[in-house]
């Protein structure tokens, strides 16, 4: 798991980095938004290199994926043919060239076994994925931030104690594992699988969606409680030690409105950062979840690309990934300028 | 300060629970079946809609149901009329000649005829189509269509085994027109029981019937197949009644499925588990170490071990009308004592050989553990297996280029031993490098196997065949698993067949 640097760049917030100095340069943000935006193509191209060089890097090309051992009875004819046709017999320069020249006037190329194009897979799958990411996140901040605040609230007390408890035990906890205690034992007991059926799109039944949606948000959930768990908890010890917190006591504010306003808010970035963080590594498609929901999302079309070597589609469907994540990514930035008056008067 | 944020928390907490129990509202866990429509739930789905082409056994599965074949195979692999009624091989097994059934028509409507048998093989034969059935086929030197319903194929050399070739799916006959227009890629249309609806990737794959099959309207209204790509789940959706079929490989799922109307039926596969040896690599090249480590193996044990029992011994030929007696073969049962003696006499009296040996992980559940038992049986004569576990990719890689000692392999089986081991045991055989064994003893038979029409006489060739294979110790064949159908009990007339294929879905209906 990469949760510990995931936490220590938060606990960096915490304790002032992103709020440092340079927020308080006017031009500054200006400038930021413009590097931010280099940045995040330069982010894109260099996907798009490591995607395309990491699949041509592991052994197999599509003619071992598609006949296996098979492919031993391929005349050197076949073969050959077989090459032309997936385009693998050309250089990698014109392989890559020729690829990012589509996507760049919008073909993000087709899956030569199927002849679908990428891009109405993608408009199939990348709706479940965000509709899945939305509720896991919604599901797992609530619970994440009240478990954070219980956990807080009596540092190294019995509360805490047993929020932190939680937050371990919901860490330890593989997705695969509860996943599938939750389909074969309610399978097993009530006879009630909503993922067996056809998958319904919010639009074609909301009800029917809900339901199937319903444990693997849950499963996921837990998942982002843990990291949001532990993340307000640290932040909220944090800023309580903080002055302002002790004068806000001290001018005879209710206990209430020092937690909820001063303190929460105060805390709120590293809890906003830690959340984004988690939907784009949501939006990336939580493969193993969708699987064992057979929902048809994003991380399945990855997946079985990668299996069937369909360069194409793994290689577009990874740089939609991306697109995404820097999107999520950009997004939590302006959630700071609102929720932070220190950035917003900026 | 407790109070008011107890009650926040207890507002969270409240609305968390109201989300979560929304879900359930209006939830009808029994549906019924519409219009009998069996549904059946498998782990991938299919990867190309072209009948020639398809490797996947999901995709041969599925246009098996679409499309029809010259000749078929019946339960027990033996070859029927299909789309021909009848055929004969002339005396030099090198004419063979069919009659196509009158009056069958494509799902679209257009009659089938000998044009469309000619353009359909020619396609195969097209190296540029790079189709599987190519090698299979390719004795073919010309087909000659005198009439509408004959059609007659000019072989090469003797050629029988064409004829099972000409039952698979991959000889699966097109409509010259669509061959012209290339439509079937998005569209199949076949002269099969069911025809193509609609196909969602990787959620769901229509097929409704055909009513001018000519085998008879099949008694189900269509067919869909669901991909539900975790196995337990597809045992959960069964439990559900959400599918009624569900196709599972791990034992360790079907022994789950129990009750609530619920059985399993197991069908003996006609792929085989095997201990590949590299004979061509020193000291695999000494008859004497292959038979010792064929006497080390107690292959009751591996299948035990590693596949819970599910499965059976087998010899090399796993098709039923040609199935090898595990029990003629050097030390049947295993038998350290002679294990040693063949070692001794190999050279090698206290073992000291070390196999490189390459091991598959992904594709199927049980190699590393067949892997490790076979590990320890043969330590106990002193071979040590040096196991390399290896991705897919990797392993097929290794696999072509037959670089290793010894492979744990599931091979793929046919329904004819000539189709099943011509490529590996023959000394021209596109496989024979991996195989690491020929000799002209085999060379002969394989020859002679070609130019038997006789079934009885080419039983025999055959059985001689594997007595060779096994007595020479080329490979260790081991045990075939089981192909396991979840079904409902109103599922009712399906019979599961060892090659995969679903082809009685058009007898089955639903009570």
């Amino acid at each position: 798991m990469t949760e510990p640097l995931i936490e220590a760049s938060a606990q960096q917030l915490v304790d002032g980095d992103a709020v440092g100095p340079h927020w308080r340069r006017p031009k500054f943000l200006r400038h930021w938004l413009v590097a931010r935006l280099v940045w995040s193509i330069a982010t894109l191209v260099g996907v798009s290199i490591l995607v395309f060089v990491v699949l041509r890097i592991i052994p197999g090309n599509q003619i071992d994926a598609a006949f296996g051992t098979e492919a031993g009875t391929l005349s050197p004819a076949q073969h050959a043919a077989l090459a032309h046709y997936y385009g693998i017999d050309r250089s990698l320069w014109s392989q890559y060239f020729s690829w990012i020249g589509s996507v760049l006037t919008g073909n993000l190329g087709i899956a030569l076994n199927t002849h679908l194009s990428v891009a109405s897979m993608t408009r199939s799958a990348l709706p479940v994925t965000i509709e899945l990411a939305l509720l896991a996140t919604v599901l797992g901040t609530l619970a994440g931030v009240a478990l954070g605040l219980l956990a807080a609230s009596r540092p190294n007390g019995v509360r805490d104690t047993v929020g932190q408890s939680i937050g371990l035990l919901a860490l330890s906890v593989p997705s695969f594992v509860l996943g599938t205690a939750i389909v074969t034992i309610v399978a097993a007991k009530f006879n009630y699988f909503p993922n067996g059926g056809e998958y319904r799109a919010p639009w074609q039944s909301p009800s029917e969606n809900l339901q199937q949606m319903l444990f693997p948000a849950l499963v996921l959930g837990i998942a982002v409680a843990a990291p949001v768990m532990r993340t307000t908890r640290s932040a909220m010890i944090e800023v309580a030690s903080r002055d302002f917190v002790r004068t806000a006591r001290g001018k005879g504010l209710s206990p209430a409105r020092v937690l909820f306003r001063h303190v929460l808010g105060n805390a709120a970035i590293p809890i906003v950062t830690m959340v984004g963080i988690q939907f784009g590594y949501l939006l990336g498609g939580a493969v193993i979840v969708e699987q064992i929901f057979a929902l048809p999302g994003i991380g399945r079309q990855v997946l079985q690309a990668i299996e069937d070597r369909e360069y194409a589609v793994v290689q577009s469907t990874v740089l939609v990934i991306a697109v995404a994540f820097v999107l999520v990514n950009l997004l939590t930035d302006l959630t700071y300028r609102w929720i932070d008056p220190r950035v917003r008067g900026q | 300060m407790g109070r008011t944020r107890i009650r926040r928390l207890a507002i969270v907490a409240v609305g968390l629970a109201l989300v979560a129990s929304s879900a359930f509202v209006g939830t009808s866990a029994a549906r019924t079946v519409a219009g009998g429509t069996l549904v059946i739930g498998r782990t991938a789905d299919v990867n190309t809609l072209d009948p020639q082409k398809a490797t996947a056994f999901q995709a041969v599965q599925t246009l098996g149901l679409i499309y029809g074949t010259l000749v078929m195979l019946d339960s027990k692999l033996s070859i029927v009329p299909g789309l021909a009624t009848s055929w004969k091989f002339s005396a030099d097994s090198q004419t063979l000649t069919f009659n196509l059934r009158p009056k069958v028509k494509f799902q679209n409507g257009a009659p089938f005829t000998s044009a469309d048998v000619a353009a359909s093989l020619n396609r195969i034969l097209n190296p540029a189509t790079a189709a599987v059935a190519r090698s299979n086929i390719a004795g073919i030197q010309s087909i000659s269509t005198p009439s509408p319903l004959k059609v007659v194929l000019h072989l090469a050399d003797p050629d029988v085994p064409i004829l099972a070739a000409l039952a698979d799916l991959n000889t699966a006959m097109l409509s010259a027109a669509d061959i012209q227009s290339g439509a079937f890629a998005t569209h199949p249309n076949g002269t099969g029981p069911f025809s193509f609806s609609s196909w969602t990737p990787n959620q769901t794959l229509k097929l409704v019937r055909n009513a001018t099959y000519w085998g008879g309207k099949p008694p189900l209204a269509g067919v869909q197949f669901r991909v539900i790509p975790d196995e337990t789940s597809v045992v959960s959706a069964l439990k559900a009644n959400q599918i009624q079929m569900g196709l599972i490989s791990d034992p360790l799922v079907a022994r789950q499925v129990s009750g609530g109307g619920l059985k399993v039926l197991r069908q003996p596969a006609l792929s085989y588990h095997v201990l590949m040896l590299n004979d061509r690599h020193a000291p695999l090249d000494k008859q004497y170490v292959r038979l010792a480590i064929q006497c080390a193996i107690d292959r009751k044990q591996v299948l035990d071990s590693a596949a819970l029992g599910e499965g059976q011994v087998t010899g090399p030929i796993t098709s039923p009308a040609y199935r090898s007696n595990p029990s003629q073969r050097p030390c049947p049962q295993p038998n350290l004592t002679k294990a040693k003696k063949f070692l001794a006499a190999a050279g090698y009296p206290n073992g000291g050989i070390t196999l490189n040996t390459i091991v598959e992980t992904g594709e199927y559940a049980t190699a590393v553990a067949e892997a490790q038992s076979v590990q320890a049986q043969l330590a106990k004569i002193g071979i040590t297996l040096n196991l390399q576990t290896l991705d897919s990719g990797t392993y097929v890689q290794r696999w072509l280029a037959a670089d290793f000692d010894a492979a744990i392999a599931l091979n793929g089986g046919r329904v004819d031993p000539d189709t099943m081991y011509i490529r590996y045991f023959t000394s021209t055989g596109n496989l024979n490098k991996v195989a690491g064994y020929a000799s002209p003893k085999l060379d002969t038979l394989f020859a002679q196997g070609r130019a038997t029409s006789d079934p009885a006489k080419r039983q025999a060739i055959y059985t001689q065949i594997s007595k060779t294979l096994e007595g020479q110790g080329v490979w260790v064949w081991m045990f075939t698993a089981y192909d396991y159908y979840a079904i409902s009990s109103k599922v009712q007339n399906f019979v599961p067949m060892a090659n995969e294929s679903l082809q009685y879905l058009r007898q089955t209906t639903l009570g």
